[in-house]
């Protein structure tokens, strides 16, 4: 049997909390991204909407596997698995794991100087067969997320060098703690302290994201 | 020396010169006041007539412009805009 990922029963409904919490506020940074659209009509802030949309309905579908897919592997850990790619589940792991990349491959494709559908179809078919066709199904897509961030995470390195001010260095931290902790997810196939570990940083990224959401709205 | 400005900024550079002669300028004012060249200024109007942020009407004497809600609405909301922009480098 293949494993996704392991959770302590101790963590498991916080993770659940968790993703809900990564859900709303990427929904929120949508909300604004679509808010800003509607006043200044740039497509730019349309498709950044788009790319937090799925992020966010990514994280709901991820907590709703966790509430319904996963295995009791033994009395303290729980397991998600390939077993359960035999079965309906199977598609909501995958519907995970496509609006995810797509989330990531849009938000990328905002960042770019020059926009051109083909290099947006391009990056996003490469991402999708290089999961598809891949062994290790989750490894792959982990590996692939932290590529996709990473490239996110240069780009607001340049925007700190550009504007040099805090809210800037705010984004490129949650960014930077985003990265570090799908590397981390990237372990979480073989030990559950890696699962609990990436849930961890990813919270601190989605806090500082508030943070300079709530800056923003002030 | 002055950073350069982005698309945004000339925009809402734009509609404030339009703002500020009471709603209606004549596009040499515009060019005058919003420091770009002639194509440049012909390319943003066109865009902001487009998205209905500014009205061209056709007089005796040559075209005027004025701008509309929503013009107004992007001036009111431009620190919005502007700190969103900035946060996710998206300009």
């Amino acid at each position: 049997m293949t494993s996704l990922y392991y959770i302590p029963n101790w963590f498991f409904t916080t993770s659940i909390v968790f993703e809900i919490i990564f859900a709303v506020v990427t929904a929120l940074v949508a909300f604004l991204s679509f808010k800003v659209y509607n006043l200044s009509k740039q497509n730019e802030f349309r498709l950044f909407g788009l790319g937090f949309t799925f992020i966010s309905l990514s994280y709901i579908i991820w907590s709703l596997i966790n509430l319904f897919l996963l295995d009791q592997l033994n009395e303290s850990i729980k397991v998600l698995s390939f077993q359960q790619f035999v079965s309906l589940g199977a598609l909501g792991i995958y519907f995970y794991m496509l609006l995810f990349i797509v989330g990531l491959v849009t938000l990328n494709y905002t960042t770019l100087k020059e926009k051109n559908k083909s290099i947006y179809i391009i990056i996003l078919l490469t991402s999708l067969v290089g999961i598809v066709t891949s062994f290790n199904k989750g490894f792959t897509f982990q590996i692939l997320s932290s590529i996709l961030l990473a490239f996110l995470l240069i780009h607001f390195a340049y925007q700190v060098k550009r504007n040099k001010n805090i809210k800037s260095i705010l984004v490129f931290a949650a960014f930077l703690a985003l990265v570090v902790s799908h590397i981390i997810f990237i372990f979480s196939t073989t030990q559950y302290v890696y699962y609990v570990a990436g849930h961890i940083f990813e919270l601190i990224a989605y806090i500082l994201i508030l943070v300079r959401l709530s800056i923003i709205i002030k | 020396m002055n950073k350069k400005r982005n698309k945004l900024e000339i925009i809402r550079d734009i509609l404030q010169v339009i703002n500020s002669r009471n709603g209606k300028i004549k596009p040499t004012h515009i060019l005058y006041k919003s420091n770009l060249s002639h194509q440049m200024m012909e390319e943003y109007l066109k865009d902001l007539i487009e998205k209905q942020f500014v009205k061209e009407t056709k007089t005796k004497t040559g075209k005027t412009y004025s701008i509309t809600e929503k013009g107004h609405e992007y001036l009111k909301k431009y620190t919005l805009i502007a700190e969103f922009t900035e946060s996710f480098g998206l300009d």
